[in-house]
């Protein structure tokens, strides 16, 4: 079957020219054959050409990147004994530092270290004028994905030296250079930044306004204000996008600055769920008591999410009124809701109680949630052990005879125990 | 013009319209390629990775008579880097000593965890969790299918995304980052994502890891890197970018839970069951007018064994195709109906006159047209170009892969690089040929009958009854 | 789990294994626990660092968590069933607080978060050493 057609119409061929003519339309002299053959011609011509230059290129790749993988090694290791002592031979490293491959690696040292090693490594890229190299760099290299590392590296140097450099590249037309310039800008702390990165947030769609959001976590209580202002719609400057409110809301709720909480309230009631998740999230970090009632109507929410945030933020704020709510959210369809409501009763002062109790709950996904939290707060361990040591109060008897009714916790309960208090 | 002569011309023009259809696509896939910039990426999965709104994933992997590769396979999952996970194990009724293995290696015990049945499965025995400070579950339940054994794992998930895979599947550090991140890019829209299968063979694994990527040196199992490559990199990321991916393989997928569990999860005992559920997606949303993506992310990577010898391949085709047909006749409905948009218009349609019937055209072809020009109906001086042309296109088709391919850096070394391209251009003779009489033969193949021995297979993991050693 | 024996002055140089997949953050840990004067041995694998640390006695370990082979927490659940006490230092990304629980319950004797400073880890270090006799000053 293979190559048989081929062969099959070499043989058409010979015969073809002692046999009868085609019909006129196609014969040599027709355009179509003229057209096809140089067509065929120049089509074979182009993918054999680009095969072979394919091949180069993937020869020339091989071997530099062989190459590379030498100088790398070499790198690593002088690096680290860069990083771990205060001196280093400043000649040798002049004559490594235009060096692609050093660059990579002083980076990629740069992503794991912290403390006083990294500064030992900043201060070298100083030193060796890197970090000017890459501004320059940003600032006139016509070519994206050069534009992309030179601002990757200047995100990991965070040099206020570069904010200059970086505020402009807020504007650059490549995306991936305006969130990395976002991250920089963040990374330095200028305050100049949160203004034209609110503005930024406003043009982003949605992965970009995401980064841009994260990097307004970083300015903290500075940019609280600007942010509120944002939530609430009221800044006039700024022509609010709605769609970006989720994560103006998941920003204050990371920064945790009381100021935010009227904003948070009111895009609790809003419709879209996404907002609502967000709010009640935040509303954990930025509320004060007087969010909780709000909070136990978002328990009733109807989507999931909003419920299981609710009962997470109502965990942290502590108030007693939360108590009978959240046993009652236990009993949820959803796990994140039941999981989140038992960790916040766990929280809450009186609330252990509460969880002990559900374990008697009709309902089993009540009191598997229950016994689950009980669990990973020790204190299922405890009564097993207080059981054994024959100190066991009421409640951890009561805890030690659900688990033999629940069947729960094999490895935690022992027979023993059991004979004990159930004995 | 004689009918015959009409007929001839007829099937080497489709010949030459597949191939530039192919080349096409490709090109929409060179700009969604292009446009994604995966090389510079690493900021953004560092900031998934240190980022709270990354949501956590469920791991699922079937298993079933896996004892040997299970608990490696665990490990690797584990190794994954990401937020948080849980990997949940489920044993399909195996016969072999899968469960004792994982409870002996992973310290699992039983529990009692009560979960909503959303999907219907076979009976679950007993869920198994590690006594270690490692998020591994296990779950035991009677034979079902691959599809069954996913959808159990599916109603015992606790995280809002699940992952599908298989056990013998050797998956890239970074894979689960770069494909969950197209959930976080479009969380509302976004319900599953597929990655990038890249065939083992030949490549060093050490310790669940690809270390070394190198070629095969059979050639059939050369033949398929260059399918491989050709399909994943010059088809799909075009039909994602257009809307209209119809296959989300089953042995790499994301999932949004809730969506499979509206769909209802995967249809157990069907032979195409990973293409079925994507078409099901599609067929759910666009009637309810939901807007939804299936995306395609290139650059998250699973590496599977592929077929070593030309008999399991065959049979391995075989079976795809029949299970194409399967879903083409269960989908036929779908076929140019504007209500499922671009997959109705588009996307369907060119799949089944490309995948389906071009094996009938191609296979009457290679009869019809050697014949008519020996008998001297033809005239070879358009038939031959003709042919010659589309051989051509053939040829610049797996060409476009391999650049494609180019930016993932793979294949470099020299002679690597010289089989890629002999067998981008010799594939079409032979391979090809060969595929297309197996498809034509698979229509004609009774699954039902059990002489074929697949259906017990239950489609667990490879279908390579012989393994590399890897 | 591991108890410390008590504070015999010991003169010897402190034995360390270092268990990290990461060939850069490994040679990185080695080097600065050398230049304090321990004496390191560095393994990349998980079963590697179960035999090695089975078959010789170290004065501490430095576990990741994420190692091809056996997974850190295996590694030390094994050694704790074959009867081998050793302290050990689990190095790991993972935060989930209760992971980092369940590891010391498990018998580490600490928990690195990575990323972490290398001074810092230095500092935990020697804290370990010194409950084990050796000379502060290292």
């Amino acid at each position: 079957m293979r190559s048989q057609p081929v062969d099959a119409s070499a043989r058409g061929v010979r015969r073809h020219r002692r046999g009868r003519r085609a019909a006129p339309l196609l014969g040599p002299e027709c355009p179509v054959s003229t057209l096809i053959l140089p067509l065929l011609a120049i089509l074979g011509g182009v993918t054999a050409i680009a095969g072979l230059s394919l091949f180069v290129y993937k020869l020339f790749r091989h071997r530099r990147e062989r190459f590379d993988e030498f100088r790398r090694a070499s790198y690593i290791g002088a690096l680290s004994e860069m990083a771990t002592r205060s001196g280093y031979p400043l000649e040798m490293l002049r004559r490594w530092s235009p060096d692609g491959v050093f660059l990579e690696t002083l980076l990629e040292f740069l992503k794991f270290l912290q403390g006083g090693e990294r500064q030992n490594l900043l201060r070298l890229a100083r030193e060796l004028g890197i970090v000017e190299r890459f501004v320059t760099e940003l600032q006139t290299s016509k070519r994206r994905n050069r534009r992309v590392d030179a601002v990757e590296a200047l995100a990991e140097f965070a040099d206020p030296a570069s904010s200059d450099a970086l505020l402009e590249a807020l504007r650059d037309p490549v995306d991936e250079v305006r969130w990395q310039a976002a991250g920089a800008l963040a990374k330095i702390g200028d305050p100049r930044a949160v203004r034209p990165l609110l503005e930024m947030l406003q043009r982003e769609a949605d992965w970009g306004a995401n980064r841009v959001a994260d990097t307004l976590v970083a300015f903290g209580s500075t940019a609280v204000p600007d942010l509120a202002r944002y939530a609430l719609l009221s800044d006039p400057s700024l022509a609010s996008r709605t769609a970006h409110l989720p994560l103006v809301a998941r920003v204050l709720g990371i920064i945790g600055d009381v100021r935010a909480e009227p904003a948070m309230l009111s895009a609790l009631e809003s419709d879209d769920a996404e907002l609502r998740i967000r709010a009640a999230a935040s509303l954990g970090t930025v509320g004060s008591l007087t969010c909780v009632p709000a909070l136990i109507r978002a328990l009733r929410d109807s989507e999931w999410e909003v419920r299981a945030q609710a009962a997470a933020a109502l965990g942290r704020q502590m108030d007693g009124r939360a108590i009978v709510p959240l046993q009652r959210a236990m009993r949820d369809q959803n796990w994140w809701v039941r999981q989140n409501s038992a960790q916040a009763l766990s929280e809450i002062p009186g609330g252990v109680d509460a969880l002990v109790e559900t374990l008697e709950d009709e309902d089993r996904f009540a009191r598997d949630a229950a016994i689950e939290r009980l669990m990973a707060m020790g204190t299922v361990r405890k009564a097993v052990e207080a059981a054994k040591g024959g100190s066991a109060g009421e409640q951890d008897r009561y805890v030690v005879r659900q688990l033999v009714v629940l069947g729960k916790g094999e490895f935690l309960y022992d027979k023993e125990a059991n004979e004990k208090v159930a004995g | 013009m004689s009918f015959i002569e009409l007929f001839n011309y007829g099937i080497l023009i489709y010949f030459v319209v597949m191939e530039l259809q192919l080349l096409l696509i490709a090109s929409v896939s060179f700009f969604a390629l292009r446009r994604d910039q995966f090389t510079s990426m690493h900021g953004r999965l560092h900031d998934m990775l240190t980022s709270d709104t990354t949501p956590p994933v469920s791991i699922i992997i079937p298993a079933y008579n896996e004892s040997a590769g299970i608990t490696e396979s665990v490990r690797s999952m584990a190794m994954l880097k990401y937020t948080s996970k849980e990997i949940i194990v489920v044993n399909d009724g195996s016969s072999d000593e899968t469960v004792k293995r994982m409870i002996d290696e992973f310290r699992m015990e039983p529990i009692d965890v009560p979960f909503r049945p959303s999907l219907q499965t076979q009976v679950i025995h007993r869920v198994y969790k590690s006594r270690l400070p490692l998020p591994i579950v296990l779950v035991d339940k009677d034979n079902g299918g691959k599809g069954d054994a996913i959808n159990a794992g599916i109603n015992i998930a606790r995280y809002p995304y699940v992952m599908a895979t298989d056990a013998d599947m050797v998956l890239d550090d970074e894979c689960l980052l770069r494909a969950v991140r197209h959930f976080v890019e479009d969380r509302s829209r976004t319900i599953a994502v597929g990655g990038n299968v890249r065939p083992l063979n030949g490549c060093e694994v050490r310790r669940g890891r690809v270390t070394n990527v190198s070629l095969p040196r059979r050639p059939v199992e050369l033949a398929q890197v260059v399918e491989y490559i050709r399909s994943f990199l010059s088809g799909r990321p075009g039909w994602s970018a257009l809307g209209s991916l119809l296959i989300i393989s089953g042995a790499f997928g994301i999932f949004q839970k809730r969506a499979l569990i509206e769909v209802g999860g995967f249809r157990h005992g069907h032979l195409g069951e990973d293409m079925e559920l994507t078409m099901r997606l599609h067929r759910h949303y666009s009637k309810k007018r939901i807007p939804y993506r299936i995306v395609y992310a290139p650059d998250a990577v699973a590496w599977t064994e592929v077929p070593l010898s030309r008999r399991v391949l065959r049979r391995q085709r075989m079976r795809w195709h029949r299970g194409l047909m399967q879903v083409i006749w269960q989908y036929k409905g779908m076929l140019g109906n504007p209500r499922y948009g671009m997959v109705g218009l588009l996307g369907w349609p060119s799949f089944v006159a490309f995948e389906f019937v071009a094996p009938i055209l191609e296979f009457v072809g290679w009869f019809v047209v050697p014949a008519s020009l020996v008998l001297g109906f033809l005239n070879w001086e358009i038939a031959l170009p003709l042919f010659l042309i589309s051989l051509v296109l053939g040829a610049a088709n797996s060409l476009i892969g391999l650049f494609l391919d180019e930016r993932f850096g793979y294949y470099n070394a020299p002679g690597d690089a010289a089989k890629l391209l002999v067998y981008s251009v010799g594939e079409q003779l032979g391979m090809r040929q060969r595929t297309v009489w197996w498809r034509v033969r698979a229509m004609f193949w009774n699954p039902r009958r059990k002489a074929w021995g697949d259906m017990q297979r239950a489609g667990v993991g490879n279908l390579a009854s012989e393994k590399i050693s890897a | 789990m591991f108890k410390y024996q008590g504070a015999v002055p010991i003169v010897s140089r402190p034995q360390v294994l270092v268990a990290e997949d990461d060939r850069v953050v490994s040679l990185l840990i080695a080097r600065s626990l050398e230049g304090v004067g321990a004496d390191t041995t560095t393994v990349y694998d998980g079963i590697e660092a179960f035999e090695v640390g089975l078959t010789n006695d170290f004065n501490l370990v430095l576990l990741d968590q994420v190692m091809p082979g056996l997974l850190g927490v295996e590694v030390l659940q094994r050694w704790i069933d074959d009867g081998k006490d050793m302290p050990v230092i689990m190095v790991s990304a993972l935060t989930a607080e209760e992971d980092i629980v369940r590891c010391l319950e498990l018998g580490a004797v600490d928990f690195i978060r990575k990323p972490f400073s290398v001074r810092e880890l230095l500092a935990r270090v020697r804290v370990h050493l010194r409950a084990q006799g050796f000379d502060p000053d290292i």
